[in-house]
């Protein structure tokens, strides 16, 4: 009640602001009426009467201002007054706060939004309830490797297991949905029923699956992800219970998972039970398992469980599962990848030295001016301003800067992490990372800066006012002894900021060039006027190696007779996109000795529409159909890994076929060596042995497969005139995620591009920041000099004397942070060793031409002061004394 | 030299209330007479009268108004109001507790 009173009391005197002051001013001119009034009824004339009234006053405008201080609102006022003064002053000195303004939103906006990815990729803990009890079961190869389970010994493991509350299988594919206008592919989760209870997540609308419904012969049944649902019907709530088709066969929808969910951010986009059959293959691999842990259970416990029912198996099939065990894994532990991990960790450390560096460069920046402003403290308490308040006027100045800055940054940051994130390709970070700007991370990055700005501007300020007002003025802002242990420590930070610079760039250079080594990399074929799809079949459920072959005949010779296609092929796997299998095989002369390799089905169109290089045979053709002995055609590093020089051609390799499905393994089979290839950079680019088979499809036929084809002309176009292709020849063909060869290979290496881009981009950051330090200083202390160098000029100093003078004083804590840096860089870059490609960490030509650019750039930074400094004109600079 | 005493640390907001109790007056008016009737020992220059004023009329115990003198001048009159008539007995019965516990003080020294 007091308090509202007295608010509006406040806000009506300042609506009043005018009226007020006038009434003030009326009544101390009243006053001094009276009393000039009654000295000249005592006879003092007008002139001695006011004399003798305006002695008594002890100055109008002070009584004034001890008035306007008692009142309430003083505080408001004075420090609106002080803003506006800070305001007026900072516009006075447009570069000083450019360059003030921009180091803070500068530094700030990297950290922020470098910080928010760190914040949601490493440190905030998944969406699910009590993630540390997840766990990641793996079968355990027996040379040690985690290795993906085969559907026999899941099953075991479900049935026989005590450790898990729940435990699920997972394994990915696409079902073509053609409920409406073009068909489309769908990525689905294939998923044992319990699986949603291991990640503890329940339907937004309707259930998840039920424990049966992953039985054989179950009714066909389909969870959406938040995001399917808003995209195929709108979000509208009566989806459930409908039924869509996939593959041509209806599925009920049954629930809707949580919007804004780990599960909105996986490629999945809708879930279907994993059905597996009783006699499925336990010597063909290709599931994925997660449980959750019961209460209590460690999974120290699991793993002792595992193994030993692992250990079971092995006994019942030594033939397949000698030396095979199990392996449990923290699931979180393996959320992030470690290149993922190292990037950001490397990218966070780069963003806190950009932080560092902008607040020295701050520092530098405000003790200069405290220091050139030391005259006009020292006149402002001559005239009677208070210490305290001086104080506050100064510090109000730090603040507006702060929070301008501030301000500033965020909005940089803002954008820069719209930025990053519009670089990722999908599915970059785990679907458990959750990005977005942190408030925490906002304040605590505004906090250092205005804790800086505070430090190193009040400091100054304090001793300023500190000192002897008669003393300062008559200095006048001129260099004296206690400037000089300023400017060591200003020397002192350029020196640090040079080094961090340093490292910065050259952790940014490694990099780049390792980036670079990787793109001018031979892949082994052209990605030049080819286009790659997945190539989802309908028949997928049950293919028949028959129907399967003449399908993909008929739809390649349709693609094939598309206006532009030169070449086009089918294969178990797209370049750069691994083998498709890797299996496991015997060299036809020693049955002993279990060899692996990379093993593609291919038809023989894909070594020329990829023009793959032909070192020795002949590639696989139309001979090879399925009655024809089978034959592969295997690639140098698969010759160089097996063979040791012996003559590939001729030899025989003994794998087993893989089942149409691809959920099994057929026949032991004699392939013979009829071919030898270049290497295909199949697993990326930076693989650099590539050990692999090529089969052929006639041979083989499978499922899952992508089409590649080479077509003269833009391939955009040509993307689409396939498309139109396939869908002439059966409407319901889905080709999924069409892209040219070029963007699959900007894909595949974005892991590399983004922190090269990025680290780059804060080392060069990093420089100016170092660079304007260097500046600022060095203007300072020439500016400082004037005199002296004026008395120099006139004493016959060269212009150019003058100049070297200036920029030797300057190069030295340059030069000084250059060997800092060297040092730096030599202890610091080991750390990334494992983001370089071929590229060492003390990479000579990198260190040299990063200390020559930054040696370039601080000398022209040191040579606009410089240059100023030895044009001093010396009869202006001596009468001015 | 004849030096003014220094007025006691909130004594002077304890003589305006007591001078407006009265009747109205301007500030001169106000200085006038705490000189007088403290026979010179106080003497208020505008430079602590203009801040006390203001501070009691903030505190909404004394409210201006302006009027007119008789050689017709405009000055600020001030009044006491009716919360500022309560202050007064609450200062006065400070002061006179003050001044008791002085004079015990003064009076064992003795």
């Amino acid at each position: 009640m007091e308090w509202g009173k007295r608010a509006i009391h406040v806000f009506r005197r300042f609506r009043d602001r005018p009226k007020v002051e006038q009434d003030l001013d009326d009544e101390v001119q009243s006053y001094f009426e009276i009393l000039t009034e009654r000295g000249m009824a005592r006879g003092l004339s007008r002139e001695q009467a006011q004399r003798s009234a305006r002695l008594q006053f002890e100055g109008a405008e002070q009584v004034k201002q001890r008035v306007r201080e008692a009142r309430v609102e003083a505080p408001i006022d004075t420090t609106l007054q002080d803003i506006r003064y800070a305001w007026r002053s900072l516009r006075k000195s447009p570069g000083f706060t450019f360059f003030a303004v921009a180091t803070i939103a500068l530094g700030l906006g990297a950290n922020a939004a470098i910080f928010s990815m760190v914040d949601g990729v490493l440190l905030k803990s998944a969406g699910y309830p009590e993630p540390e009890r997840i766990v990641r079961v793996w079968e355990k190869h027996p040379q040690g490797s985690r290795n993906v389970i085969s559907p026999a010994n899941y099953l075991d493991w479900s049935r026989q297991s005590k450790s898990f509350e729940a435990i699920a299988a997972n394994t990915a594919g696409s079902l073509s949905y053609t409920g409406s206008g073009e068909p489309r592919s769908l990525t689905v989760g294939f998923v044992s029923a319990p699986y949603f209870r291991v990640f503890g997540v329940q339907a937004a609308l309707g259930r998840t699956f039920a424990d049966d419904e992953d039985r054989p012969g179950a009714q066909k049944v389909v969870v959406l992800t938040h995001r399917l649902w808003m995209n195929l019907f709108a979000g509208d709530r009566g989806a459930v219970g409908r039924t869509m088709l996939l593959n041509g066969e209806p599925y009920t929808v049954i629930g809707v998972l949580p919007g804004a969910s780990d599960f909105d951010r996986r490629w999945n986009d809708l879930w279907v039970p994993l059905v597996i059959p009783p006699n499925s293959a336990r010597d063909y691999h290709y599931l994925i398992a997660f449980a959750r842990l019961k209460r209590g259970v460690s999974v120290e416990q699991a793993q002792a469980e595992m193994s030993a029912i692992a250990g079971h198996i092995a006994e019942l099939y030594p033939a397949i599962k000698k030396g095979w065990s199990a392996k449990v894994d923290h699931y979180m532990d393996g959320v992030v990848g470690r290149q993922t991990h190292l990037s950001l960790l490397v990218l966070m450390w780069a963003v806190v030295a950009v932080l560092l560096i902008g607040c020295a460069n701050l520092a530098n920046l405000l003790m200069a001016r405290a220091t050139l402003r030391e005259r006009e403290i020292a006149l402002r308490m001559a005239l009677g301003a208070r210490r305290g308040r001086v104080i506050r006027m100064l510090l109000t100045e730090s603040l507006l800067l702060s929070v301008c800055g501030g301000a500033a940054g965020i909005a940089l940051g803002f954008g820069l992490l719209k930025w990053i994130q519009s670089l990722l390709p999908p599915f970059y970070f785990p679907p458990e990372a959750n990005i977005s700007m942190d408030g925490r991370v906002l304040l605590f990055l505004a906090g250092v800066t205005v804790l800086t700005s505070i430090a190193f501007g009040l400091a100054p300020a304090i001793q300023a006012s500190r000192r002897d007002t008669a003393q300062s003025l008559k200095e006048g802002g001129r260099s004296n002894s206690a400037g000089r242990r300023k400017l060591v420590a200003r020397h002192v930070f350029v020196a640090a900021q040079v080094a961090v610079a340093f490292i910065l760039l050259v952790g940014g250079g490694l990099l780049i060039r390792s980036f670079q080594r990787l793109m001018a990399l031979n892949l082994g074929f052209q990605t030049e006027g080819v286009v790659a799809a997945g190539l989802p079949l309908e028949m997928e459920k049950n293919p028949d190696a028959a129907k399967l072959a003449l399908y993909i005949n008929q739809l390649l010779d349709e693609v094939r007779s598309t206006p532009g296609v030169q070449d086009a092929a089918i294969a178990s796997a797209l370049p750069l996109q691994g083998w498709g299998d890797g299996m496991p095989f015997y060299m036809a002369d020693n049955r002993e000795k279990r060899l692996g390799s990379g093993f593609k089905i291919v038809t023989p169109g894909y070594f020329t529409a990829l023009r793959l290089r032909l070192k020795a045979g002949r590639f696989l053709d139309q001979r090879d159909s399925a009655s024809s002995p089978a034959v592969v055609v295997v690639n140098e590093s698969f010759v160089k890994e097996y063979l040791h020089g012996e003559n590939p051609l001729g030899k025989r390799i003994l794998v087993e076929k893989i089942a149409p499905s691809r959920h099994g393994l057929l026949a032991m089979t004699a392939w013979e060596i009829v071919g030898v290839v270049a290497d295909e950079k199949a697993d990326g680019l930076d693989q650099l042995e590539d050990v692999g088979a090529y089969a052929s499809f006639a041979q083989d036929p499978v499922i899952g497969l992508g089409l590649v084809a080479r077509g003269a002309g833009d391939p955009g176009a040509l993307i689409k005139s396939i498309q139109r292709g396939v869908w002439r020849f059966n409407k319901n063909q889905v080709l999924d995620h069409p892209m040219t060869m070029d963007q699959v290979k900007a894909e595949s290496v974005t892991f590399r591009r983004l922190p090269a881009v990025l680290l780059g981009g804060f080392a060069f950051l990093a420089m100016l920041l170092a660079c304007t330090g260097i500046y600022g200083v060095l203007s300072f202390v020439t500016a400082g000099r004037k005199q002296e160098l004026g008395i120099r000029a006139a004493l016959g100093a060269s212009r150019g004397a003058l100049v070297r003078m200036v920029l030797g004083g300057g190069s030295i804590p340059v030069l000084v942070g250059i060997v800092l840096g060297f040092g730096g860089a030599a202890w610091l870059t080991r750390f990334i060793r494992s983001m370089l490609f071929a590229t060492d960490p003390l990479d000579a030509t990198n260190l040299l031409a990063v200390a020559a650019l930054l040696l370039a750039v601080a000398l022209a930074a040191c040579l606009v002061p410089a240059w100023r400094a030895a044009r001093v004109d010396p009869m202006s600079v001596l009468r001015q004394e | 030299m004849n030096k003014p005493a220094d007025l006691l640390q909130g004594t002077l907001d304890l003589l305006i209330l007591r001078r407006l109790e009265l009747q109205p007056l301007h500030g001169v008016g106000v200085a006038d007479r705490i000189e007088q009737v403290t026979g010179g020992v106080f003497v208020v220059g505008p430079g602590s009268l203009f801040p006390a004023l203001h501070r009691l009329a903030e505190k909404g115990w004394i409210a201006g108004e302006w009027g007119l003198l008789e050689n017709g001048r405009r000055a600020k009159f001030y009044a006491l109001t009716a919360s500022g008539r309560a202050q007064l007995v609450k200062e006065k019965r400070n002061w006179q507790k003050v001044q008791t516990a002085v004079n015990q003080v003064l009076a064992e020294e003795v």
